[in-house]
């Protein structure tokens, strides 16, 4: 005895291949594209290093109240400072390396304050009555702020504290050093960019 | 070349699901918690427990994948400071959270807000999971269909073999 199912009395449908199936093909290779634009970004974000030569991205940091060093103003672009050789270290109050190296930003700070070098420094993952505990115990006074949002950070791609970068006065990276700078060190830098 | 879309097809979207189900799964997990100092007692007594109920949702973004309550840099232990300096303050755990978001960023979250952007984080895998089931769900419907049909309308074809042939034929109706 034979049982027809329904299903198999089911008609067939047929497609015409000029119209469903070339559209499914789009959104199946659109979906495709997709995908792998998403994982190409992000194989492409996460491989790349810090930048140690070029333009320095550009940022917008806005400074702590009575933390605005030869800057003179509570927020600063990057950009704005064209024409200068600016200084930018990112440190955090935990960070136990960033102590080491504080003492000598300081004074490197006050010797080339008034020679047309700006340091920023940017506060890491860090709170605010923490940074300025650490600002204060160090006598630091040049321009700090906080990386608010964790937006500027990434530009940098830095992988931890302290980093420091030293963008020539057409804005490009000079100098980038990963752990603890000393005063000699950037010194040296300064005085081959000033001239 | 139908099958072979059919199989592509399907395939694309269970990498799609997968990734999307691994993404979801990194940025639930929860682990144990760990014992933090607690600064001095402000104005409500905060137990580790009310620190923790809110380290458990955050991600310091130094210890990647690891829930801020099972963090043990001094970043993290600085944060959970601050957590239990906010609660002893009387800070709720939205505004602190929201304390945290808006000082660090999004990222610090270990469940993103089901609102604003951040609503499709939600919203896409879940979607891709009924739009994949609903095209696996049709796709078997018409092989079926399709194989059937072609069992019905296929003239017999001789094998060559009679008693073969009388097997598949009896086969077929049995």
């Amino acid at each position: 005895m034979s049982e027809v199912t329904p299903e198999e009395n089911m008609p067939v449908e047929e497609e015409t291949p000029s119209t469903r199936p070339s559209i499914r093909r789009y959104v199946i290779l659109g979906v495709v594209i997709v995908f792998i634009g998403i994982l190409a970004w992000g194989l492409f974000t996460s491989n790349q290093s810090q930048p140690t030569s070029g333009p320095a991205p550009d940022f917008t940091l806005t400074l702590f109240d009575g933390y605005y060093g030869n800057v003179g103003q509570p927020s600063i672009k990057l950009s704005d400072l064209h024409g200068k050789v600016v200084l930018i270290n990112f440190w955090a109050s935990w960070c136990i390396p960033c102590a080491d190296e504080a003492p000598d930003l300081q004074a490197a700070y006050t010797k080339y304050k008034d020679r047309g070098v700006v340091f920023l420094g940017i506060g890491y993952l860090d709170n605010e009555a923490d940074a300025r505990n650490y600002l204060k115990r160090f006598g630091i006074t040049y321009a700090n702020g906080p990386d608010l949002r964790t937006k500027i950070s990434p530009l940098y791609h830095i992988t931890g504290v302290p980093e420091t970068y030293i963008v020539d006065k057409a804005g490009d990276i000079q100098f980038q050093k990963i752990s603890p700078v000393n005063e000699a060190e950037l010194a040296q830098q300064f005085e081959k960019l000033l001239k | 070349m139908r099958r072979t879309t059919y199989v592509f097809g399907f395939v694309v979207w269970l990498a799609l699901v997968v990734s999307l189900s691994v993404l979801a799964g990194v940025a639930a997990a929860q682990d144990g918690a760990q014992p933090t100092p607690l600064p001095a007692a402000g104005q409500r007594a905060v137990t580790q427990d009310d620190v923790n109920r809110i380290a458990k949702q955050m991600y310091c973004p130094i210890c990647e994948n690891e829930p801020l309550d099972a963090c043990r840099t001094a970043a993290c232990a600085q944060w959970k400071a601050q957590i239990a300096q906010m609660l002893a303050d009387g800070k709720t755990d939205d505004e602190i959270k929201q304390y945290f978001v808006d000082t660090f960023g999004l990222k610090v979250l270990a469940s993103p807000p089901v609102s604003g952007v951040s609503i499709w984080l939600w919203v896409l895998p879940i979607a891709a999971l009924i739009v994949g089931a609903v095209y696996v769900y049709t796709l078997m419907r018409r092989m079926r269909a399709r194989a059937a049909a072609s069992i019905s309308s296929s003239p017999p074809q001789s094998s060559g073999d009679e008693y073969v042939d009388r097997v598949e034929r009896d086969l077929k109706n049995w």
